[in-house]
């Protein structure tokens, strides 16, 4: 299949070698492939970019000497790229089932040096990339037929322990980073408190430890794949460096006045500095990226009180990081840099996909294509390097903690707009009309935006509790003081106000646990279940008619906007997407008995394009697990209070118990204040105006929660 | 700009879901001179084909977004003064194509006036297939865009797309700058009319209501 796809591309097989390569390039560095010829072969120069995998093998084995031992530097890198790569091209297993042949057809005369050799390579291969045995039930059993045989010959038993014993210990340096030191030194969780330099230190931790679950068949699988599903170690990498952007941006956007936007803004530069200092070039273009987007640059009254100096950083890390000629000056950076640097992961990963899209598999037919191999070989290498570096820094715990949930919040671009608009709105004449938009429908599919699953959400909010309790829980009784919560609280730009609590003026663990779930299964998105999607419908209005999420005229003669068809709200095009109401006919169908649609139907039409179709589906729950998480979420219209009650502690569950008792408690407070228009909003799981200023919320729902009373 | 080689330069982007074909696309119409430009230091750089339309040179600058999907910073950093925008989705894989929507919204938030292609590629494979053209070319139509279908891997219709593409800039391009022209030149009448209507009005006194 791969041989025919590179077809085209073997055309011209000479096409690698140097003599044409020589006038069209400009720069006088060698090329890769002089590298690499270079590099790794003995002699024969032209049959070194290209091989049979016998030839490879052959060559392999040669490496070794009776001893175990590889002849020269450039045999050590020879085996250890063949045993790396060689899956790109061909099956491992079929590489091992090479090595069981040439070892049971070895010829009498040779065997002894030979045998030797394959037993020595064998032993590497699962010495040094033990983890691609475990996700290859067919190698592993290859393989053991192989030591198998190895062990039925006689007088070998040292080397078949050998095999055993490196078997048993995996390379533990992979995951094995450098604990954080615990002190035990009282930290505060408050980031205003934080130092810049302090921040840069422990996002680059956070940044170190996910590089460090990234291994070479995580590259691989997702330049082959294109994909990161069933990639976490990926997937968390490329979250982080989202959310690091998005958090730089919301910790801007939740000030209230210019003057505060500016010091935050300040702030993060400062954090650029140090991140460059540190030679962490992935989270450096994650605060950049957040610093020059949009929503953060057209906030004119905060960039007027930047000093000079601030944006003067900004313009040098942005043309750093530009995408100029492919990166050209951050790659110059780069290059120069030794010792720990993180490479800014998206630059590199192109690169490995242009590599692998460019260069044939195999040349002349059945020639695997070694100077592609090597290409690879040589960025991942250079991206596995990190692993073994230590970082130049500590990191204390609670501020992890307190990071890593703050990383988990995930917004989509408009929610981000729509804050940047509230702060500092278009023209300052007009009010901005600030209809409170609910929560919008998720932005991407699950296969582009993966998102954490509620487990790891809670297991974050526990461990960052777990910290607080440490550092605030002065007199070890389980409470800490209101003032300080709201104080760490401010850390997140969650909008409701904090529950009643037991104790004046003081808030329980259990408490916090409970508003960080709650913040959590919002601004995460955890939880929403958006499959409940309206069937819309192009539509000619015939008298003058609203829309229904932004309370504007649906302008125009015809087709002026659009119509669901089953619970009757009707929207501008644009702002279709932004419908977080659920359709009302298919609640209604669903109340009481199975609250929560089942995504996969809608996910069978994939071939149409409502953006309402796409669910979001945790990756690690199967659909038991869903249904159960959802249900006493939904179903609270025929729930009693207790029911109510028993959901406290569930994500993103909490409802006053005063309107518990007024039999009012379908409404939660953001739901409340659209009662009259969409009666049919129940849904406990909605604040909508989470995004509101903290404190205002904070008085505005203080208040209403009251007057009941 | 002495040895300007070209009448037009032109900076187009290819984006779409990982794994549509977005590089071997590129990369077929690029004529593969891949292998050559490929420099460690410099990296895997964008590939510039010069095409002939109607007589003009336009050097095509081509971006490619491949790898780097999901870093939303990363690819808004790619819109920056493009001239056209190339979505491409895969026949094979309807989530890519329900994902169009999303790309265009990214579009217009990233850039005005841009002009937009949707390229279904990998169209090799009949009994693979799982977007229906149909479909695809009705939802082309109700947001404007011209679909083509492609396979990068069998050569098919990639020349044409690009060479389609390009003169849908080339002309967007035109006639931008002829409005911009005709405004200008109506602006110049406007003034004429107007000043020679103040005159008259000096001249004849309030009669005008």
């Amino acid at each position: 299949m791969n041989k025919n796809k590179r077809k085209s591309n073997v055309e011209s097989p000479g096409v690698l070698k140097g003599k044409n390569l020589g006038p069209r390039r400009r720069n006088t560095c060698p090329s890769p492939q002089d590298i690499t010829r270079a590099l790794q072969s003995p002699s024969s120069a032209p049959s070194a970019s290209a091989a049979s995998l016998d030839d490879l093998i052959q060559r392999c084995l040669n490496c070794f000497d009776s001893e175990g031992k590889t002849s020269s530097p450039r045999g050590t890198q020879l085996v250890h790229m063949t045993l790396m790569m060689h899956s790109w091209v061909v099956p491992s297993e079929a590489f091992a089932q090479k090595l069981l042949t040439l070892y049971k057809d070895c010829p009498s005369d040779k065997r002894g040096l030979r045998r030797t050799q394959i037993r020595h390579l064998a032993r590497q291969w699962i010495s040094q990339f033990p983890a691609v045995f475990e996700v290859d039930p067919h190698l592993e059993q290859t393989m053991g037929d192989l030591w198998a045989l190895v062990r039925s010959d006689g007088g070998e038993e040292k080397h078949s322990q050998l095999i055993e014993n490196s078997c048993l210990s995996p390379h533990l340096n992979i995951s094995q980073a450098p604990s954080p030191s615990v002190k035990k030194r009282k930290v505060s969780l408050i980031f205003d408190h934080m130092e810049p330099d302090e921040m840069a230190e422990h996002l680059s931790y956070l940044e170190f430890k996910n590089f460090c679950n990234v291994s070479f068949l995580d590259y691989r699988s997702y330049v082959v794949r294109g994909s990161v599903r069933d990639n976490p170690a990926l997937e968390r990498s490329v979250m982080m460096c989202n959310g690091v952007s998005q958090w730089v941006q919301l910790m801007i956007l939740s000030r209230h006045t210019a003057q505060q936007r500016a010091q935050v803004f300040t702030k993060f530069i400062h954090v650029a500095q140090k991140l460059r200092s540190l030679q962490n070039f992935n989270t450096l273009m994650a605060v950049t990226g957040g610093l020059c987007h949009s929503s953060i640059s057209r906030l004119k009254d905060t960039s007027n009180l930047l000093p000079p100096d601030v944006t003067k950083a900004l313009s040098e890390m942005t043309e750093l990081l530009s995408s100029r000629s492919n990166y050209s000056n951050y790659r110059r950076v780069y290059n120069e840099c030794t010792g720990f640097k993180v490479p800014i992961l998206g630059v590199h990963l192109k690169d490995l996909i242009s590599l692998n899209e460019a260069l044939p598999d195999y040349i002349d037919e059945e020639k695997i294509n070694l100077s592609k191999l090597q290409h690879l070989y040589s960025n991942i290498n250079d991206l596995l390097a990190l692993h073994s570096c230590t970082p130049p820094f500590e990191a204390n715990k609670d501020l992890l903690h307190l990071l890593t949930l703050s990383l988990d919040l995930y917004y989509t671009e408009d929610e981000i707009y729509e804050l940047s608009y509230a702060k500092e709105p278009k023209n300052p004449k007009v009010q901005p009309v600030a209809p409170v938009k609910p929560p919008v429908v998720a932005e991407w599919g699950s296969g582009v935006t993966p998102r954490l699953d509620p487990d790891t959400i809670s297991k974050h909010v526990k461990q960052m509790v777990d910290s607080i309790m440490k550092n605030y829980d002065h007199n070890q009784d389980g409470y800490i003081s209101l003032e300080e919560f709201e104080k760490i609280a401010a850390n997140f730009p969650f909008s409701f106000c904090t529950q009643e609590t037991d104790r004046e003026g003081q808030i329980s663990r259990e408490e916090i646990t409970s508003y960080f779930m709650r913040g959590m299964s919002v601004c995460a998105k955890l939880g929403y279940n958006f499959n409940d999607a309206h069937n819309f419908h192009e539509t000619t209005y015939k008298r003058p008619t609203f829309c229904d999420i932004c309370r504007g005229f649906l302008w125009g003669v015809t087709k002026q906007g659009y119509h669901c068809k089953d619970c009757g709200i009707n929207c501008h095009r644009h702002c279709r997407d932004l419908v977080g109401i659920e359709c009302l006919k298919k609640h209604k169908n669903t109340t009481g008995s199975c609250p929560c649609t089942p995504a996969p139907d809608l996910r069978t039409k994939g071939n149409s394009w409502s953006s309402e179709e796409e669910t979001f589906v945790f990756p690690l729950s199967n659909e038991t697990e869903h249904h159960k998480g959802t249900s006493d979420w939904k179903s609270n219209t025929s729930e009693s209070v207790l029911s109510d009650r028993s959901t406290q502690t569930d994500p993103g569950v909490w409802t006053p118990e005063k309107k518990d008792k007024k039999g009012n408690h379908l409404h939660s407070r953001p739901s409340l204040r659209k009662v009259s228009t969409l009666p049919h909003r129940t849904r406990c799981s909605m604040p909508v105006s989470f995004l509101q200023e903290k404190m205002e919320e904070l008085h505005l729902y203080k208040d209403k929660s009251r007057e009941p009373d | 700009m002495a040895g300007k080689d070209y009448n037009h330069l032109f900076k187009l982007l290819i984006i779409g879901d990982s794994n549509v074909g977005k590089s071997s696309l590129l990369l077929r119409f690029a004529d593969n001179s891949f292998s050559g430009s490929y420099i460690t230091t410099i990296g895997v750089d964008f590939k510039i084909r010069t095409v002939d339309i109607d007589g003009e040179r336009v050097k095509l600058q081509i971006w490619d977004t491949a790898g780097q999907e999901r870093f939303r910073t990363i690819t808004s950093t790619y819109y920056r003064n493009t001239h056209g925008v190339i979505i491409v989705y895969d026949v094979t894989n309807p989530e890519s194509f329900v994902n169009v929507k999303r790309w265009l919204n990214e579009i217009s938030q990233n850039c005005d006036n841009v002009c937009k292609i949707l390229v279904g590629n990998k169209n090799d494979d009949p009994s693979k297939r799982q977007v229906d053209t149909q479909d695809a070319l009705r939802f082309g139509e109700s947001v404007g865009v011209r679909v083509f279908e492609t396979s990068a891997k069998e050569n098919i219709n990639v020349e044409e797309m690009f060479m389609a593409f390009t003169l849908m800039v080339l002309r967007a391009k035109k006639e931008s700058q002829n409005r911009v022209e005709r405004e200008r030149e109506r602006e110049k009448d406007t003034v004429n009319i107007n000043a020679q209507r103040d005159r008259d009005r000096r001249k004849r006194g309030k009669k005008c209501c």
